[in-house]
């Protein structure tokens, strides 16, 4: 083997070698780092799942009711019946807005 | 100065020039080796390159949140899990002197841990290896535990199961407890309803998570668990039971027991006395049942209690009749008194003839007897049975009882009578809004179900469309001018019928004052989509006299109010309005 080729083949195992080395380490980052977001996304489910429990807690029809009977005297919501049923045609501009869609 | 090739020459008596080409080969095998060293751990870094162990994010979650959640038909969070923590103890570590100290720590924790504290000092004054201190507190409180600086006395995390809802659906939900405990898991497993039910779906470890998807629908419930304890208020009732059921799909909407129970802390209903019932605002603490204890909150009235549902079952009786051809809705009955084996049966008032409709609003026991006489023993029975009172209930719940039907050899004549106006023959509610659901639906069978349906499933026919039809008018003739007019609702068109039956004492007997209230009703229309049954225990307008404990009186007006509740939640749209012009608008 010459002088040049051997210098050839040292220089490219050795960049092979700095190459591998330099993926090797970024790997080991990307690892860590999906490692960690895994983590996160661990404890954001955890606090996710909290926070979808407390959401129905305090939405939980019971506790609405509730609410809404303490503030009667101030929001005057009651329940709906069949007597909040009504025609489409008795909501306030229906007629303008009917005149509006046929001009 | 030394050079190298004079000290390789000097000390190691090698000649750079006669060990060159030797020297080269050396070089070049090295560089190879490189060469094959580096492609080996390249190819090792393509095959394996998660060999630190990094887990996939779905085993992450599924390492968190083991068990499946419960929603309702609408997606509504029933039951889930929560992470929490438990307290564990090595005694043998422990100094005993600080015994006190640390069980005054842990008492001043804020929220606070409830505990004996006199059975837990006595486990950490004992020599054991290892005792429990508590088995469920949050996150929040297990930082404080852990502040509390004492050897031998640890945390470790574990998931437990939370009912956002409280009390609501408690009988469908039923609870759960723990099974397998180690310091840092405990397995969850359902001990009563759907819990248990579907214990093995929700713990499912083979797979991904599997949530379950209910039937129910969590306002509806609501409605049905507010009204029922308004009316249990009102009429001074014991407690009562109500069940909702789509009559095409068998889906079982809202299913009611009162008293109930908190299934966040199911354990501490598991009483004799069932003092659970005292923290449940809807029931008369004053009041008590016939052999004075007060009702079992875990007991589910719909799918356990077994009742004679009384007049309730005439409408069976015309069923049969009128599907047979022996009769029509306007066929002319008698209601005159009629003897059976020589037990004489009449009615209160009203002994003459009337249509087989007006016999039904008017409840007469006479023309229900008639009508299954001319049917006879074995096809009343087979009647009954087809419409699903030969078994217990496929209802997904363990807490199913069933019906107490007489033998075929002793269904004699006598028994056809009482039958036929509810008497002699006990069944659960959740049976007879089934079998109402099977009168009015075009005579399909229903099988009653607590998870969600895709479609409509036809069962076998049971009745003709005809008689369905005809039904449905002798129900809504029982509203429009029967014994149920106090149910009447504007713009919902409601069928039903009413039952009163009486409680049977510690000796066998009637009791002619302590009875159960029931009104089974469809809606809405000709062609009604549900069925509702709403049953009160010893319910009473006044001072408990007959008039007062009737059905009409107590159970028909709260069932109206809840239909009228119920309509705009199921969509319901009243009778006088158009589907396509009709707008849920305040008033």
């Amino acid at each position: 083997m010459s002088w040049p080729a051997f210098l050839i083949w040292l220089c490219l195992t050795l960049l092979l070698g700095f190459g591998t080395n330099i993926v090797n380490q970024q790997t080991n980052e990307v690892k860590h780092e999906v490692a960690k977001l895994i983590e996160v996304k661990e404890l954001n489910d955890e606090k996710l799942q909290i926070l979808e429990i407390q959401w129905v807690h305090l939405t939980n029809p019971k506790f609405i009711r509730e609410l809404t009977l303490e503030n009667y005297d101030l929001l005057g919501m009651a329940p709906g019946t069949n007597f909040n049923y009504g025609s489409i045609e008795e909501l306030p501009y229906y007629e303008e807005s009917q005149n509006d869609e046929n001009q | 100065m030394a050079s190298w090739t004079g000290i390789r020459k000097k000390y190691f008596g090698m000649d750079p020039v006669s060990t060159r080409p030797i020297r080269l080969k050396l070089l070049v095998f090295l560089i190879l080796l490189a060469f094959v060293a580096v492609g080996i751990r390249i190819t090792y870094f393509a095959i394996d390159p998660g060999q630190n162990s990094v887990s996939s994010p779905t085993n992450n979650l599924k390492k968190v949140f083991n068990r499946g959640d419960i929603l309702d038909r609408n997606g509504v969070l029933l039951a889930s899990n929560l992470p929490a923590y438990s307290i564990y103890a090595h005694p043998k570590e422990i100094d005993k002197d600080k015994v006190d100290d640390f069980l005054d720590a842990l008492e001043a924790i804020d929220p606070p841990i409830y505990f004996d504290r006199d059975r837990e000092k006595q486990k950490l004054l004992s020599d054991k290896n290892f005792a429990w201190i508590h088995k469920r507190i949050s996150p929040d409180q297990s930082q404080k535990v852990n502040q509390i600086t004492i050897k031998g006395i640890y945390t470790g995390e574990r998931e437990v199961r939370v009912y956002p809802n409280g009390r609501l659906a408690a009988h469908v939900l039923g609870g759960t407890s723990f099974g397998e405990e180690h310091v840092n898991k405990a397995e969850i497993i359902g001990v009563a309803g759907v819990e248990k039910y579907f214990n093995n779906l929700l713990n499912n470890n083979d797979s991904s998570r599997t949530d379950l998807e209910l039937s129910i629908d969590i306002r509806a419930q609501q409605i049905l668990t507010e009204m029922l304890c308004l009316g249990i208020d009102e009429f001074n009732a014991l407690g009562g039971s109500a069940i909702l059921m789509n009559v095409h799909t068998g889906e079982i909407i809202s299913l009611v027991s009162i008293p109930d129970f908190d299934p966040n802390r199911r354990d501490e209903f598991i009483t004799t006395d069932a003092k659970g019932a005292d923290d449940n605002k809807c029931i008369n603490d004053s009041k008590n049942s016939n052999d004075g204890k007060k009702l079992d909150p875990l007991f589910n009235m719909v799918t356990q209690g077994i009742y004679e549902l009384g007049s309730t079952f005439k409408i069976f009786s015309a069923a049969m009749a009128l599907d047979k051809n022996h009769y029509q809705r306007d066929s002319i009955i008698s209601t005159r008194p009629i003897e059976i084996m020589g037990k004489q049966f009449k009615d209160y008032r009203n002994h003459h003839e009337m249509t087989v409709m007006e016999a039904v609003a008017r409840s007469k026991n006479t023309a229900a007897i008639r009508m299954a006489l001319v049917i006879g023993n074995q096809a009343q029975r087979k009647f009954l049975m087809d419409l699903g009172f030969d078994k217990k209930s496929d209802v997904q719940l363990h807490e199913s009882s069933s019906p107490l039907v007489p033998s075929e050899k002793n269904w004699n004549d006598l028994t056809l009578a009482t039958v036929s106006f509810g008497h002699g023959m006990s069944i659960t509610p959740l049976h007879l809004a089934s079998a109402y659901a099977i009168l009015v639906n075009g005579g399909y069978k229903v099988y009653p179900t607590l998870l969600r349906a895709n479609g409509i499933e036809q069962g076998e026919r049971v009745i003709s469309p005809n008689t369905s039809k005809d039904v449905v008018s002798l129900l809504l003739n029982v509203v429009e001018n029967g014994t149920a007019r106090d149910s009447r609702i504007e713009g919902y068109l409601v069928g039903g019928k009413t039952g009163t039956s009486e409680k049977v004492g510690a000796d066998g007997k009637y009791l002619e004052d302590r009875n159960f209230v029931i009104f089974a009703s469809v809606f809405s229309g000709e062609k009604p989509n549900y069925s509702l049954v709403v049953m009160l225990d010893e319910a009473s307008t006044g001072d408990g006299s007959d008039y007062e404990r009737q059905a009409g009186h107590t159970v028909v007006p709260l069932t109206g109010e809840i239909i009228a509740r119920l309509g705009p939640v199921l969509d319901v749209v009243p009778e006088n309005q158009s589907p396509e012009s009709n707008i849920l608008a305040s008033k």
